[in-house]
């Protein structure tokens, strides 16, 4: 059986080795930290709503047309362009909350996920007449010039990512653990009857998460749009993985959302390496399936486990 | 027919039932009383293996029954209720009784998609049943109601008649007659006693002193987890221990 | 001892309950006039006999591919609407019976039927194999278990280009021959496909109205209290799962063998989409859920073709649009409003 794409690491030598697992290290912290951004979102929606949103991979592409079309077409500042393109998603965010969640109506699990699903093809689709249905990029934020690390070829962009990814996450860190806002978004996740019966308001919550992962998204798809470049339509599957990713990390964990994140992004990258660059969503969707099995909790699980209905019976 | 021996069951720190003896004799009904927290239905729940003792046996027709979970119960020929009806909400009465008869039948895929004979008289068979049971718990007449739009106590009632059509030979009652007024537990207990005259065993939780004093043989007597009486109802009407356990609990114990 | 007391105990129970049944009249206990089944019986004639009115041709090529869809639509329907388990794997299993039969055909020279055949046990047991790992998942877990599974069938027909001929597809695919008759106008396959919708609808109806159709509802409402009525439920859901993706490989095969070309499109998370939107808009009944979703939406697409480019919006919207005001598909939709139009001009009427 021939396999297209196989590279052969060890006809060089150690060194050659040494190149491509360094390339592949920063490739997969770069991609990880997309799919980091993108599975705290996912996260923060799941929180507050009990819904997995399958539009988060629209927002990343949000992010990065809207900056495409602002400075790479329109040429505004990036100072400019990068705050008005995370705007603008969180703009769409909202507007997706209004639509989505219903608080006081039951809705259905099938529902919801259909909704959800209902509305990434309305965005992509919309997006693909407001830009087109090509793939683009725009210029790194500081330039092209790749640097050489143990002769790999390293992209400035990817510290850039690397490097506000890491900021953001500390950020939200502090944010959650010592702000009250953060708390009470926490509270939330956990109990959400009884969050609401300490007077935290839950609508309120719903929308900051909604807004936070709008933001999450964009900013995952501006820091990564100049490496990896981005279409109208990459959406689906980018969310996908970062629900995957969350799923690794324990649906519900913030901190569990950016490991599983950096695991996904590490077992792509080296799988695409060292196995084949086509086949690297089969190896990391196998593995998924796995965790799904084995821990479905995942790694940093929640403490409640759902269908724990043993509970019920306890009465008297 | 059924027997608990010394069972014990504890809860992360907390000990629900201590040390708990008691036998069902086959055809009888019995009644499990207690106050609130005594650990009436957590019996229950081991005896239908929800969770195992903590200590302890229960032996069912002299078969050690104490390690099996509910699925493996149901086979055995115990069926229980709940003291929040566990109905199928968006069947229909008669659709909730004869999904009891489910394991006593055998139609499967092949069978009911190409509806072999045998299939649609076995069908025809579970139908009949199925209402006969209804009858039994006067719901006949309500059969092709949603179950979810019944009241309360037809609800209670649909959830004994599906328990029953799975022809068991011990029945558990989780309170049945909470939220039923004077004149369905009156109807009630004749219920009980139809049922019984099936040869079915029953052994039923009760908070209403009248209602289970007037059904059963025996009684046995829960507090805090351990057994401190058991005898028949004039028995257990006069113990000290029961009715100190009851301390100010309404006189209807007389 | 213990069978003595068995006998007893049954006899006593089958007398009163004999008793009970005597006091009525039994045709109460007859299976009601189902109205699915009469309106399958009224439709299957109308079905077979409407060539004739539409003539050969584009109608007649629509018609086909919508019962194509139509099987599919089944199986999701009988897997998600009665069984309640989220599964997005049905393209998945489409694209198989779509590639394996036809691969089978050109590379080992068997006739279609063979191949066709052989191909249904291939998807079954695969089918088994991933529902028995896959299925003790529920909601979310289940969604995403399912869909990474038809994203890896995706990624297999794509890079596996010297079985499945990759982004090109395979081509010269034979079509069906019953013994010399061959199987290779619109007219034909009409017939064929159009009486295998029919059977397998009826099947399915057989199938919700029994004692296996109760089970694998009360699974869908209460997994665990259905366990505790004898039903394996592990067993039942890796059946259904198997049953419905057998449905959408045998659909998947014969559309190989009716255009004679299959291409990765086949097995796409799109079309795993339109299946969903069409249970969405028709309900979650077979009859009219299934089948008018899947014909209201390959006319839609088809007037859409014009608006090729807009497909994805309006499918997204009309997805939004439906679970938020059709919760239980356009149809009951329209019976809910119709009945409490009724219902309040009667109010109306008594003031």
């Amino acid at each position: 059986m021939h396999m297209k794409g196989v590279s052969h690491p060890y006809k060089d030598g150690m060194h050659s080795m040494i190149t491509d697992i360094t390339q592949a290290i920063f490739a997969a912290l770069s991609v990880g930290s997309m799919y980091a951004l993108v599975a705290m979102g996912v996260c923060l929606i799941y929180n507050s709503t009990n819904v997995i949103n399958f539009a988060q991979g629209e927002f990343v592409m949000l992010g990065g047309m809207t900056v495409v079309a602002l400075y790479g077409e329109m040429h505004w500042p990036l100072y400019f362009a990068i705050p008005a393109s995370i705007a603008i998603t969180v703009v769409v965010g909202i507007a997706m909350m209004k639509v989505a969640y219903r608080p006081g109506k039951s809705t259905s699990l099938i529902s919801v996920l259909i909704i959800t699903i209902g509305a990434s093809l309305f965005i992509s689709g919309s997006a693909v007449h407001v830009w087109d249905a090509e793939i683009h990029r725009f210029p790194p934020f500081s330039g092209d010039t790749p640097i050489n690390l143990l002769d790999a070829a390293i992209a400035p962009q990817s510290l850039w990512v690397i490097g506000i990814t890491t900021l953001v996450v500390l950020l939200l860190a502090i944010y959650f653990h010592f702000t009250i806002q953060g708390k009470a978004m926490r509270a939330c996740a956990i109990d959400r009857t009884g969050a609401s019966l300490l007077g935290i308001r839950v609508k309120n919550m719903v929308l900051l998460s909604f807004t936070m992962s709008a933001a999450l998204g964009s900013v995952a798809g501006i820091l990564v749009t100049p490496l990896t470049m981005t279409s109208a339509s990459g959406g689906m599957l980018l969310a996908i993985k970062g629900f995957s990713a969350a799923m690794l990390g324990g649906m519900g964990s913030i901190v569990g959302a950016v490991i599983g994140g950096f695991i996904f992004s590490f077992l792509e990258s080296f799988s695409a390496t060292f196995v084949s660059s086509t086949l690297k969503e089969l190896v990391t969707f196998i593995v998924i399936i796995n965790v799904l099995l084995f821990m479905p909790r995942g790694i940093m699980g929640p403490r409640v486990v759902e269908g724990l209905e043993e509970e019920e019976y306890l009465m008297e | 027919m059924l027997q608990l021996n010394r069972v014990t069951k504890n809860f992360a720190g907390l000990r629900a039932l201590s040390n708990v003896s008691f036998e069902v004799k086959e055809g009888a009904i019995k009644g499990l009383i207690g106050p609130n927290g005594a650990g009436k239905t957590t019996i229950f729940n081991v005896i239908t293996g929800v969770f195992p003792p903590s200590e302890g046996a229960i032996l069912f027709l002299d078969k050690d029954i104490t390690l099996q979970r509910p699925k493996e119960i149901a086979r055995v020929g115990i069926s229980r209720t709940f003291q929040k009806p566990h109905l199928f909400k968006s069947f229909t009465v008669w659709e909730n009784v004869m999904l009891g008869r489910h394991y006593r039948t055998k139609a499967e895929f092949f069978a009911c998609g190409l509806r072999y004979p045998w299939a649609k008289r076995e069908e025809r068979m579970i139908r009949e049943q199925g209402l006969g049971y209804l009858r039994m718990l006067r719901l006949a007449d309500k059969r092709d109601r949603i179950a979810n739009k019944l009241p309360m106590g037809e609800q209670r009632y649909l959830e004994v008649a599906r328990a029953l059509s799975t022809e068991p030979r011990l029945l558990l009652l989780d309170e049945p007659t909470s939220g039923l007024n004077d004149y369905e537990t009156d109807q009630f207990r004749d219920i009980l006693f139809e049922i019984r005259d099936m040869g079915v065993t029953l052994l039923v939780i009760e908070h209403h002193m009248k209602f289970i004093m007037s059904v059963c043989e025996e009684i046995v007597v829960l507090n805090f987890g351990a057994k401190i009486a058991e005898g028949s109802p004039e028995e257990i009407q006069h113990s000290p221990e029961v009715i100190e356990a009851y301390l100010g609990v309404e006189e209807e114990i007389d | 001892m213990e069978a003595v007391n068995r006998k007893i105990t049954k006899s006593a129970s089958t007398s009163t309950l004999e008793g009970l049944m005597q006091s009525k009249d039994s045709s109460v206990t007859q299976e009601p006039l189902d109205k699915d089944k009469l309106a399958w019986v009224l439709i299957t004639p109308s079905i077979l006999f409407l060539p004739l009115v539409l003539g050969d041709g584009y109608y007649i090529n629509v018609m086909n591919f919508i019962a194509i869809y139509s099987i599919v639509a089944l199986g999701l329907c009988l897997l998600l609407g009665y069984g309640g388990q989220l599964s997005i794997s049905h393209s998945a299993f489409f694209a198989i019976g779509a590639y394996v039969s036809p691969i089978i055909c050109l590379r080992y020279g068997l006739h279609p039927l063979v191949a066709i055949v052989l191909s249904q046990g291939i998807a079954a047991i695969a089918a088994w194999g991933i529902g028995a790992v896959v299925l003790r998942l529920k909601g979310h877990y289940l969604a995403i278990a399912t869909l990474s599974f038809t994203i890896i069938i995706e990624v297999l027909i794509r890079e596996l280009d010297w079985l499945t001929g990759g982004l090109e597809g395979l081509s010269s695919i034979p079509p069906i021959s019953l013994g010399g008759f061959l199987i290779d106008s619109d007219w034909r396959f009409y017939f064929i496909i159009w009486s295998v919708v029919m059977l397998l609808l009826l099947f399915g109806l057989n199938l919700v109205n029994s004692r296996v159709g109760r089970i694998f509802r009360a699974i869908r409402e209460a997994e665990d209290i259905a366990s505790l009525f004898g039903a394996d439920v592990k067993k039942y859901k890796v059946k259904l799962f198997i049953l419905s993706s057998v449905y959408a490989s045998f659909a998947g095969s014969l559309y190989a063998h009716y255009i004679n070309f299959v291409c990765p499109a086949a097995g796409s998370i799109m079309f795993a989409i339109e299946i969903i939107l069409v249970i969405a808009i028709g309900g979650y009944t077979l009859l009219w859920g299934a089948m008018l979703g899947v014909a209201f939406i390959t006319i839609l697409n088809e007037y859409l073709v014009a608006l090729a480019e807009y497909k994805r919006t309006i499918y997204g919207l009309a997805l939004i649009l439906t679970m938020l005001f059709f919760p239980n598909g356009v149809l009951q939709g329209f019976k809910d409003f119709a009945r409490i139009l009724v219902q309040s001009l009667k109010k109306g009427a008594r003031t």
